[in-house]
């Protein structure tokens, strides 16, 4: 069955597609950035065919779609338009769908595969009396297009039916943030609603009698556009909502309720309280979510968990798996009916009254090390969390969990969340308290307050997440011919794991490479770099990455989960993570930068030296090439700017001691113009570039010499004239061997004349005699450094350096 | 006892009045404890409330926050310790003299000896230049938790009616001590009217009426201490037996329940309420006050032809079903709460404003009890993008803020004094003050898009710690509620709980009575307790039973709104014509008639586009509003309109529904004459203005249908000639009909409810 796709500006569509490109090209002219900002309708009943319109900017050439909804298969009709063949038996649940085009795959966008009646919405529907009649049990996929639109639907139901009306928004990667109004046939307002999965609302409506009802969906701000799709299901049939308990453990046949609505046989419960359904369910054995047909956020990363689809239920539900022992909680709400529980487990409990407090009972024992860590929130549970130790007594606290953590994502993919965390240092043998409660309950209560607290000993373990390094929109991972592609990637270390994390690239496509990258240790952020053969057009494929860490003597990997931005320019942060992480090439680069070297050991207080050489394919006059390193921790931050005309240079980076020592993965990203040639005569357009290099793995190895100069050191030297640097070498780590000092540059040091001084026994300070020649050049000379060789057996084996800032004047 | 109200002759010689000043002075019986007084002169409750009397310590002079030439004391003497420390210490103790008390400097300046810029203000032999003489020779001894408290003071007689043979009434105001002992205070005492135009208090307690008839107290005040005296001044009437006509009226209307404490102020008056209102008055004055939208031509034409005995009850209970109630009432709300769009970026705001707004709108529609109304916002709790109470917080997020809107907005007081200083004219202390912060002390903000002036998108939680400190005593202060006691809290309870307990119990002295007040003033006119959110003992309720009648009206119907409406609305009082009788013309307090009232801003606005068949298109940069957007309907003041700005839109700067002003401004004018929003709607293409030109129909069955728009009523005989002559008069018919409505919407019948 083909549903076509009737709904007003398609060639308005199109023609934002490719008014779009020259702003993108001009921006970051090498790459235009294909960005999907939506699919209409957003969704499709499994078994039938729809007519789906793309729209987003960068989008020519479409050929075809990317999508995680298995054999899915889609014909080009137009340019912005496909017929999707979705497949019968695709479990419900929301997929990725990406389009293929000319600059390859686009940013995800979310796809419904439903196993209801699909409905598009028909303009004019603005008012009751216009509303669009569509048969109840079905969802209609509508838009609200333009500001102040109202979009209403009718639809007929008998009395005693529980007609639940859900829209689908801010889950599906839509701008809406929908109202949904209910009214009867005499145009009385019966229901509202502004927000019930967060901002998505939600009305549970009991007809009172048989007649017509009508629904109204707009914008809480009357805000309107093409990106502004929803999806609203009208309909009888189960819904999940949540399950309880909300963690299994791993492999073990479990008896769950699921929470939701029109779940249970027979006529509807009158006051419309959740449905629940009990059903015995075995977790998967395997580590970590495989692939979930919902939207999972960045900060859900770390939730171990899986899906459940109940029959006949709209939507897969989340559900947390652990390999602890899982227990309930019961009967503790005050200090002196503290629950016993024995270490390690996970409580399963929920805080249905706003000011309900749990309390539980450990034993422990002096110099235990426990972890505690809470799972509210990320479960989608309207909870803030407040996780306390306190002594036996109840009275003085111990330990008060962090309740937030770090946003490594930023604006693009916000990996915070309020559920607290803490390591816990058991001070002396005995029994503790734990109190846990929700600090935004207020005076309200709410079934959907779960959460489940883990205790266990320190166990490390890890996680990650690649995104792309764009900042300014959301993007897909392409890779020029010929040319390279970074990738930023997140890891979110868990109970101690402090140690380097080593990821790999698998399933690699035929001319495509990734060389292995390291996130150094205490890291949690690192790069990979993709490059493309010349040969390799026309590749779309998914990349696997893994991260591969030791603890505790043995190897554990763990894949790598994609993630992407949805909308730049929003007030909230908004990413999520998609479900693979594709691949596809684009057309040949015009430019390259290789890096040298490509991997290098260095000592702490060491610097390394980057040589960069710029390929230029095309033909234009280079700009200025401001040069900066991508992938280090922000001590080790280091820019150099070559000259314009010239593709060749260097860039210096020192690392500190507070750096540790281990492997550490990064590149050197340049921006630079090229003046390039338009039509005859007219003025060459400036081209912005944005480049990445080869990555570079160094080891940096523990400091032998620490070296100082002297904070009142000269910082200026006039031509012809003399100065003392002083400084001081300190040997380190059983290293007593002699020191040479010299005065060294990359390329040479040009106008100045330093003597080295030799360290020996047990001398540790020294002064460096610098002469400025009458010809040496005015300015501040870059990168200029002293440089410290340790010597063992008169072999150069440690190296030290530290950059001298120094201005030759006339 | 001396008898310096012998000076009383000075206020106007006559010999009467001097016999009634005296008369105090000459009943008070000798009090057993005065002789014991002039033993001893106690500083706080002797001497710090002669300087009061005398103004010394008034926010004019030595009283404000600065002082005045280096010398401060505290505001109107509510701390003595501090007084005590700024005469006796402060200076070098250069103020007081003691090895020649006549010679301190306190009392060379009060008696104008040595230059004073607050001239003089007492003389050598008065009592009380004598009783600080004394203080200063015991060696002037501080305060003394050993000291007797001045417990309270009363005021005799506590009532009184005023008629043409009584216009004066001496007072006599006595202090209770925490010894046991009593005191007459009369000439100590400091007096005020809150209604001088009824009714006037001298220095010595001497009330005397004025030539208007009404409601007022006298506010009388001693140390820390407050008592009130109400008066009643009955109207003169003019061979009319307001009497009779009185009784006539309650045979007529049987008055019951809050009727009947009307009635009562009416006969105390000697008032007779004005006639009934017609059911054409009364079907626009309903629906203006209780959906903010006048009734159609067919609505009027209904309610004119049914002829059931309770019709204007069921008028009430329609229109209290109706959208427009909740969304008019919503209005009124989202100004008391502040649900404020202005700041860096409406459009950054908007989400959350019109989230709070339909939340507002909602529990109004749902008719959610009122206790838990407040509750929800109080105690409200986190994301601002999911739960809209937390909007609240939004504007709400300094210590005064708190302090002041909960106890406006909720309990009708004003407490904002006590952020400084003692209330000069109520109970509320800063402790009282700070107690109350300190409830929100722990209200934790975090996350939110805060780049800017007005962070939003904040998560509201109950912090871990957090507390206020008494600026003067540097104290930590306990959560408390004004006038309540302390609460019992464990450290991980959320005190906006427990006050949102307290406030919303059936005996809080403030909480029903402030809605049931409230919703008086949005029917009446005007408050029970004028302004509706000052209440206070020196500011007492002009018929306190009726204002009890609502509140336990309310209170038993747990807190049912809709019924307090319909209370208020099925009351003889509310269905009163606003013409005057001659008994009550002057009448503004005892609500013996309707008391006419301009139309709100946003009602004005829509009853114009009602009207004209044309409504107002809202745009804003935060987003385009739907076609028949109503100005009732829109989710804050930042909407633009120029029209609603001149008819006085307040800007929800302030808890106080008294920022919504009605008074009379020269834009108003220009907007109903040449604004474009009235040109827009009388030339717009399908409007009714056009409808009229080109319908066909006879002029006098169209002046029937615009007088029924504009007035809720049919055309006069004289109206109707007047219109069907201009009409005729002129060639352009649809010039014709714009004109005439033109000039029907600036008549006062239509920019007035009445």
């Amino acid at each position: 069955m083909i549903r076509d796709f009737t709904s007003v500006g398609s060639r308005v569509l199109l023609a934002v597609c490719c008014g779009c490109l020259g702003a993108d090209a001009r921006v970051y002219g090498q790459s235009p950035n294909p960005v999907l900002n939506s699919v209409f309708p957003a969704g499709g009943q499994a078994g039938t065919s729809v007519i789906v319109a793309l729209e987003g900017t960068s989008l020519e050439g479409m050929r075809d779609i990317h999508s995680t909804v298995p054999r899915l298969t889609a014909k080009k009709l137009d340019a912005n338009r496909l017929q999707l063949d979705i497949p019968a038996g695709t479990p419900s649940g929301i997929y990725d769908l990406r389009a293929v085009g000319l600059h390859g795959v686009s940013s995800p966008r979310a796809f419904f595969v439903s196993n209801r009646t699909e409905t598009l919405e028909v303009e004019p529907n603005d008012t009751l009396d216009a509303a669009q009649e569509i048969p109840l049990d079905a969802v209609a996929n509508g838009r609200i297009d333009k500001p102040g639109d109202v979009d209403c639907f009718k639809f007929k139901a008998k009395a005693g039916q529980r007609v639940v009306m859900e829209c689908w928004g801010e889950r599906i990667d839509s701008r809406l943030r929908a109202v949904l109004e209910v009214y009867d046939a005499d145009g009385k307002r019966l229901a509202s609603n502004r927000g019930y999965a967060r901002i998505d609302p939600l009305v549970d409506f009991l007809v009172p009698a048989d007649g017509t009802y009508s629904v109204k969906v707009f914008d809480l701000s009357f805000l309107g556009s093409t990106s502004h799709f929803y999806r609203l299901d009208i309909d009888t049939k189960p819904r999940v909502e949540f399950a309880y308990p909300c963690v299994l453990t791993r492999g073990k046949a479990t008896k769950v309720k699921l929470y939701g609505r029109n779940l249970s046989p027979g006529p509807p419960r009158q006051d419309l309280a959740l449905d629940s359904v009990e059903v015995e369910i075995t977790p998967p054995m395997t580590e970590r979510l495989k692939f979930a047909p919902l939207p999972i956020r960045p900060s859900q990363l770390a939730v171990d968990s899986f899906t459940y689809s109940y029959p006949g239920s709209n939507a897969p539900v989340l559900i947390g798996v652990t390999d602890l022992p899982v227990i309930a909680a019961s009967d503790n709400r005050t200090a002196d009916r503290a629950q016993e529980v024995t270490v390690p487990c996970a409580v399963n409990a929920r805080l249905i009254e706003g000011d309900e407090r749990h309390w539980y009972a450990v034993h422990a024992r002096k110099g235990e090390v426990l972890w505690l860590e809470a799972f509210g929130a990320r479960l989608g549970a309207p909870v803030d969390l407040d996780v306390t130790v306190l002594e036996s007594t109840g009275k003085k606290e111990l330990l008060k969990l962090a309740a937030t953590v770090e946003n490594l994502g930023g604006y693009r993919f916000p990996t915070d969340h309020p559920d607290p965390t803490g390591r816990w240092v058991v001070p002396a043998d005995g029994r503790y308290l734990i109190l846990v409660r929700n600090v935004i309950g207020g005076t309200t209560s709410d079934a959907r307050r779960l959460y489940w607290l883990s205790i266990r000993r320190e166990e490390a373990d890890f996680d990650l997440a690649i995104v792309s390094r764009r900042t300014d929109q959301p993007a897909g991972l392409n890779v020029m011919l010929g040319g390279r592609e970074m990738l930023e990637v997140f890891a979110f270390r868990h109970r101690g794991m402090s140690g380097p994390i080593r990821i790999t690239a698998e399933n690699l496509p035929s001319g495509i490479q990734c060389p292995d990258a390291w996130i150094g240790p205490g890291q949690d952020r690192g790069v990979v770099v993709l490059s493309a053969s010349r040969e390799s057009q026309g590749v779309v494929s998914d990349l696997k990455f893994v991260g591969h860490a030791d603890v505790g003597g043995e190897t554990i990997t763990r894949s790598a989960k994609g993630g992407s931005m949805i909308w730049p320019k929003l007030t909230t942060p908004s990413g999520r993570l998609t479900q693979a992480i594709p691949l596809a090439t684009a057309p040949e680069s015009r430019l390259l930068m290789t890096a040298s070297p490509s991997d290098a050991a260095i000592d702490q207080e060491g610097i390394l030296d980057v040589a960069v050489d710029i390929e230029q394919r095309i033909e234009g006059a280079i700009g200025p090439i401001q040069l900066s390193v991508v992938g280090l921790p922000r001590a080790c931050n280091s820019t150099a700017t070559i000259p314009a005309g010239k593709t060749k240079g260097w860039v210096s980076i020192a690392f500190p001691t507070s750096l540790p020592p281990g492997p550490y993965t990064f590149a050197i990203q340049a921006e630079t113009t090229i003046a390039v040639s338009g039509a005859k005569g007219a003025k060459p357009a400036q081209v912005a570039v944005n480049l990445v290099s080869n990555p570079i793995t160094v080891t940096v190895r523990p400091a032998r010499i620490v070296l100082e100069l002297d904070p009142h050191a000269p910082t200026k030297i006039a031509r012809g004239k003399i100065v003392q640097l002083r400084f001081t070498a300190e040997r380190k780590h059983g290293f007593i061997g002699k020191v040479h000092t010299e005065l060294t540059a990359p390329g040479g040091v040009v106008g100045l004349r330093a003597r080295g001084v030799t360290l020996v026994g047990q001398s540790d300070s020294g002064s460096l005699q610098v002469i400025a020649t009458d010809d040496a050049p005015l300015g501040r000379h870059l990168f200029l450094r002293l440089e410290a060789v340790g010597t063992v057996e008169d072999r150069p084996v440690y190296r030290a350096c530290c950059f001298v800032e120094l201005e030759i004047t006339e | 006892m001396t008898t310096s109200s012998c000076r009383f002759g000075n206020s106007g010689g006559a010999a009467l009045l001097a016999l009634v000043a005296l008369a105090p002075c000459a009943t008070a019986q000798p009090i057993s404890s005065d002789v014991q007084r002039t033993e001893r002169v106690y500083f706080a409750t002797d001497v710090v409330p002669i300087l009061t009397k005398l103004g010394c310590n008034s926010g004019g002079c030595h009283g404000k926050a600065e002082g005045q030439n280096g010398f401060q004391l505290s505001l109107l003497g509510f701390e003595p310790d501090q007084d005590y420390e700024a005469i006796v210490q402060e200076a070098r103790g250069r103020r007081l003299f003691p090895a020649a008390p006549r010679s301190s400097l306190l009392l060379l300046k009060a008696v104008g000896i040595l230059a004073h810029g607050g001239g003089k203000r007492l003389t050598i032999d008065s009592p009380d230049y004598q009783t600080i003489l004394r203080w200063i020779d015991s060696g002037s001894p501080p305060a003394k938790t050993t000291d007797p408290v001045l417990e309270r003071i009363t005021v005799t007689p506590a009532r009184g009616t005023f008629d043409v043979k009584m216009r004066q009434q001496p007072l006599r105001v006595t202090g209770y001590f925490s010894n046991g002992t009593t005191r007459d205070l009369t000439h100590q005492a400091v007096y005020q009217s809150n209604e001088p135009e009824v009714a006037e208090v001298n220095e010595f307690g001497v009330v005397q009426t004025k030539n208007r008839s009404g409601l007022f107290a006298v506010m009388v005040r001693y140390a820390d201490q407050l008592a009130v005296f109400h008066g009643t001044v009955a109207h003169i009437a003019k061979g009319v037996d307001n009497a009779a006509a009185l009784i006539a009226w309650e045979r007529a209307n049987n008055p019951s329940g809050i009727d009947k404490p009307l009635a009562a102020n009416w006969k105390r008056l000697g008032i007779v309420p004005s006639r009934p209102a017609t059911d054409e008055e009364f079907i626009r004055r309903a629906s203006l006050d209780i959906c903010g939208t006048l009734p159609t031509p067919d609505e009027v034409r209904a309610y004119l032809s049914d002829t059931r005995v309770d019709k204007r009850s069921r008028l009430i209970d329609r229109l209290l079903e109706r959208p427009e109630y909740a969304a008019y009432f919503a209005v009124k709300w989202a100004d008391i709460l502040r649900n404020r769009g202005m700041g860096y970026g409406t459009s950054h705001q908007r989400p959350g404003t019109a989230l709070f707004t339909g939340w507002i709108r909602d529990s109004i529609a749902e008719n959610k009890p009122y206790d838990r109304f407040v509750s929800e916002i109080l105690t409200a709790s986190g994301s601002q993008e999911t739960n809209p109470p937390t909007i609240w917080y939004r504007t709400i997020r300094t210590t005064p803020e708190y302090v002041e809107s909960v106890a406006q907005a909720f309990l009708g007081i004003r407490i904002q004094c006590a952020q400084c200083h003692h209330h000069p004219a109520e109970r509320w202390s800063q402790a009282d003050y700070y107690q109350l912060a300190a409830v929100f002390a722990r209200v934790g903000r975090k996350g939110g898009f805060a780049d800017a002036e007005v962070p939003t998108g904040e998560t509201i939680y109950l912090a871990d710690a957090g507390e206020i400190v008494h600026p003067r005593t540097k104290k930590v202060m306990e959560p408390r509620p004004p006038g309540g006691a302390a609460f019992k809290l464990d450290r991980y309870d959320d005190p906006r709980r427990a006050l949102a307990i307290w406030m919303t119990a059936a005996e809080n002295p403030y909480f029903a009575r402030t809605m049931a007040n409230r919703l008086w003033g949005h029917f009446m006119g005007r408050g029970i307790i004028h302004p509706i959110d000052d209440a206070r003992s020196t500011n007492p309720p002009s018929n306190p039973e009726l204002l009890d009648a609502l509140s336990r009206e309310f209170v038993t119907s747990r807190y049912d709104v809709k019924h307090l409406i319909r209370v208020i609305c099925n009351s003889a009082a509310y269905g009163l014509s606003s013409t005057p009788e001659e008994s009550n013309k002057h009448d503004m307090q005892s609500f013996a008639r309707y008391y006419p009232r301009r139309l709100t801003a946003e009602v004005l606005l829509d009853g114009i586009g009602q009207v004209l068949d044309s409504p107002t298109k809202f745009r804003s940069t935060a987003g385009n509003f739907p076609p028949g957007t109503r100005a009732i309907d829109l989710p804050d003041e930042a909407v633009p309109s120029h029209f609603m700005d001149v008819f006085g839109r307040p800007a929800r700067n302030s808890a106080c529904e008294c920022e919504r002003v009605d008074a009379p401004a020269l834009g108003q004018t220009l907007a109903l004459v040449s604004s474009p929003e009235m040109q827009e709607k009388l030339t717009v293409a399908k409007g009714y203005v056009t409808q009229l030109a080109t319908n066909g129909k006879p002029h006098r069955e169209n002046v029937e249908g615009i007088f029924l728009r504009v007035f809720s009523r049919l055309p006069r005989a004289r109206e109707m000639t007047v219109a069907v002559k201009f009409l005729e008069s002129q060639t352009d018919r649809k010039e014709a009909y714009g004109s005439l409505l033109w000039s029907l919407l600036a008549t006062n019948e239509f920019l007035f409810n009445h």
